[in-house]
């Protein structure tokens, strides 16, 4: 069949790719269009599959259209276009096509309905990630760019080497249900696992996305973790051990986030937990909790990229980000201050508020499950998320102590990017009912219940008290310049232990070998074959005399055998065993060399 | 060119300076009325779940 | 932008003032009575039974961040805190 459209990637991949001829305003005319372009194109693309090529022995799916891959798609394109907006100003030309291109792949994952395609998107998002992260240009921006990429990479291997059993062992690459048993399952459970940031898969994140650019990180906040989802709810709807390790995700991450200084990295642990409840939807695997996964997927990636903006103009007006450093900004950027506090209402999922719509549906899944212990720790999840991003985010940046610096407010198109995304989460909040209509199940799901905003007004309020309280008790802990370890120490202290111990291990071996060996042996031998003959018979004869324990007229022999064998005064008899047994002992070292 | 470089230079957070502790001073009477809150709460959900798990 | 000293001659912000800050504690509080008083009159449906006790969410939430920060604090914070320099060496 034919149709007037190009494949939903395509666009904004090769349109990122040309951005490099172009300057000025039209380049920046042409990164703000782009998203615009691409999302028109896919709106003319109908549901199916399109763009199929025979590949080895089976096809490639360049566009599968659903209502699973089109929510994506629709929320990815607005988000490339509001972090477009949002880094209007960076004219540098590494992240003007690392982030284009990094939304297309994206895009272009989402859209994939083969996994041969969906590796391709896959490794691309991680390349172009790369660029974002390594465009900052530290040394600690460089360090924890590469750990991405070597994280990322063994992320793929892993998933590649999934999609190469699973194809073999089915015959077929299609990227549907794959549900967790095989072999080739588990790697590719893994591989999305890694990219996912599940718990010990994790700490690239907070490791890497308070390092990229300010901008970067609108990108980087959005896309990776969000098309793990997507891979999750596509291949592993209702597998049990994603309740488990959703609801790990949700709880742990939200520790770190109370003690940690660093404001980007306060969101980035965040954002694992918030991914958490996302996972734990899919692993409950009902059409309600479904619907709640993606439905959440798709408010984060609104009110996540919304704080990460209002922390990265704070950055760019003030050239601080610790919580240290930080306070009394609410007189100097007003509205930065405002708009975060509509991000922190909707990540804490405050009625009217977009998460409120979305966060609901997980807990009255995991409710209606009655899964008790899980419901718990995601209600623990609920308070502890308004306590360290709904909270701490806007309090230290903007109120708490003043730090005395004052500076201008954001720049407009700044403004511009975080007002649309603050709207929109206001708007979803309250009229929920246009999110619904995009989910992949329909649904009657009403949030707006009495008993149900009562119940989360409730636990919000009660968890500002707790905050409240804590501060004037001086029971809160003090924000300190410092560093939290986490899983990622293994391959930061514990490789290079690893590699100490490498380096010690073989190095001695090395050495020893090169002193005993090369030098030592080298020089007796040399100096044992000048005199062969003489050093056979004195060695042989202080052997006899030491063992034997006769020893008179010993040096006296020996200096007679010195005499004779440089003066070659042998028998020819004597002479002729000599080098026989020279040569034997030659041929022995040769042997045993 | 030197508006880029200008950009460049707010794209690093300047870690080297700043205070390094920011602690939160108590105020006067609100330890007890936290230690009261807290004690009560508890005591109040073992109570619940004591009576519904 | 970058630190000045503090002007003495610049319009002080609402929260300068001591007594807006109490105000805005004041509200506060009197917002989190009316919440408790709320719930005895309302009775929520509910999936588990201990959701329709007075004030469940309310002290959950309280005593699930009161938990939240003194883990944080007193287990967390000792067992991973180190210097920023930590891994540059």
């Amino acid at each position: 069949m034919t149709i007037n459209a190009l494949p939903p990637a395509l666009i904004l991949i090769l349109g990122g790719l040309l951005v490099p001829l172009l300057k000025g305003r039209t380049r920046q005319a042409v990164l703000l269009l782009l998203p615009v372009i691409s999302f028109i194109n896919l709106l003319q693309i109908p549901v199916g599959s399109h763009w199929v090529f025979p590949f080895l022995s089976d096809q490639i799916v360049l566009g599968r259209i659903d209502k699973l891959s089109l929510i994506f798609g629709y929320i990815f394109h607005l988000v490339a276009f509001l972090s477009a907006l949002y880094a209007l100003h960076v004219n540098d030309t590494v992240q003007n096509v690392a982030g284009t291109v990094y939304a297309g792949a994206a895009i272009g994952a989402v859209f994939a309905g083969d996994m041969f395609t969906l590796f391709v998107f896959w490794e691309l998002l991680t390349i172009s990630a790369t660029f974002l992260i390594l465009a900052r240009r530290t040394e600690k921006a460089l360090g924890a760019g590469f750990r991405y990429f070597m994280v990322h990479v063994a992320g793929g291997l892993c998933l590649l080497a999934g999609i190469i059993i699973h194809v073999f062992q089915t015959g077929s690459a299609a990227f549907d249900l794959i549900g967790l048993g095989t072999t080739a399952s588990w790697f590719i459970f893994i591989g999305i696992g890694v990219n996912c940031a599940w718990p010990l898969l994790h700490p690239w994140l907070t490791d890497a996305y308070p390092e990229a650019t300010i901008t970067g990180t609108i990108f980087l906040s959005a896309f990776t973790t969000k098309t793990a989802i997507y891979a999750l709810a596509r291949a592993f709807p209702g597998t049990e051990e994603l309740i488990f390790i959703g609801g790990a995700m949700a709880a742990f991450p939200i520790f770190y986030a109370v003690i940690e200084n660093d404001l980007r990295r306060v969101l980035a642990y965040s954002l694992i937990n918030q991914v958490g409840f996302m996972v734990v939807g899919i692993g409950i695997g009902t059409a309600l909790s479904i619907n709640g996964a993606v439905a959440h997927a798709f408010n984060d990636l609104l009110f996540k990229g919304l704080l990460f903006m209002t922390m990265g103009a704070v950055m760019y007006r003030t050239g601080k980000i610790n919580a240290t450093d930080l306070g009394g900004l609410y007189k100097s950027m007003p509205w930065t201050c405002a708009f975060c506090i509509v991000g922190a209402a909707s990540i804490s999922a405050f009625p009217l508020f977009s998460g409120f719509v979305s966060k609901s549906m997980v807990m009255e899944a995991a409710a209606l499950g009655d899964m008790r212990w899980l419901w718990f720790i995601l209600l623990f999840a609920s308070a502890g998320v308004f306590h360290h991003a709904g909270i701490k985010i806007p309090f230290f940046a903007f109120f708490s102590h003043d730090s005395g610096i004052r500076c201008k407010e954001a720049p407009p198109h700044m403004l511009l990017a975080m007002g649309i995304s603050a709207l929109l989460c206001i708007l979803i909040g309250c009229f929920p009912q246009y999110l619904y209509s995009l989910l992949p199940y329909a649904t009657d799901y009403e949030p707006y219940t009495i008993s149900h905003v009562l119940a989360q007004t409730e636990l919000l309020f009660f968890s500002a008290l707790a905050f409240t309280l804590l501060l004037l008790a001086g029971i809160y802990p003090a924000e300190i310049r410092s560093l939290n370890i986490d899983a990622d120490w293994f391959y930061r202290k514990g490789g290079r232990q690893v590699y100490r111990f490498c380096q010690w291990a073989f190095d001695g071996i090395n050495d020893w070998a090169n002193r005993t060996i090369a030098q030592k042996m080298t020089k007796r031998l040399s100096r044992f074959f000048e005199e062969p003959g003489g050093n056979f018979q004195k060695y042989g004869y202080r052997l006899l005399v030491e063992t034997s324990g006769i020893d008179k007229n010993y040096e006296k022999m020996e200096k007679q055998i010195d005499i004779r064998s440089r003066m070659a005064t042998y028998s020819v008899g004597a002479g002729v065993l000599l080098a026989v047994m020279i040569l034997a002992f030659a041929s022995l070292l040769l042997f045993f060399r | 060119m030197s508006k880029h470089k200008q950009h460049r230079k707010h794209d690093h957070a300047e870690k080297e300076d700043g205070p390094m502790i920011l602690d939160h001073a108590a105020v006067d009477g609100y330890r007890p009325i936290f230690y009261i809150c807290i004690t009560i709460g508890i005591l109040y959900l073992a109570f619940v779940f004591w009576r519904t798990w | 932008m970058s630190k000045q000293p503090i002007n003495t001659n610049e319009k002080p912000g609402i929260f300068d003032k001591p007594e807006n800050v109490k105000r805005l504690l004041r509200i506060f509080y009197l917002c989190v009575i009316l919440l408790l008083i709320v719930d005895i009159f309302y009775h929520k449906h509910t999936y588990f039974a201990w959701e329709g006790y007075f004030g469940f969410y309310s002290v959950y939430g309280f005593v699930a961040c009161v938990i939240l920060v003194i883990v944080s604090k007193y287990i967390l914070r000792p067992m991973v805190m180190r210097k920023e320099d930590h891994y540059d060496d």
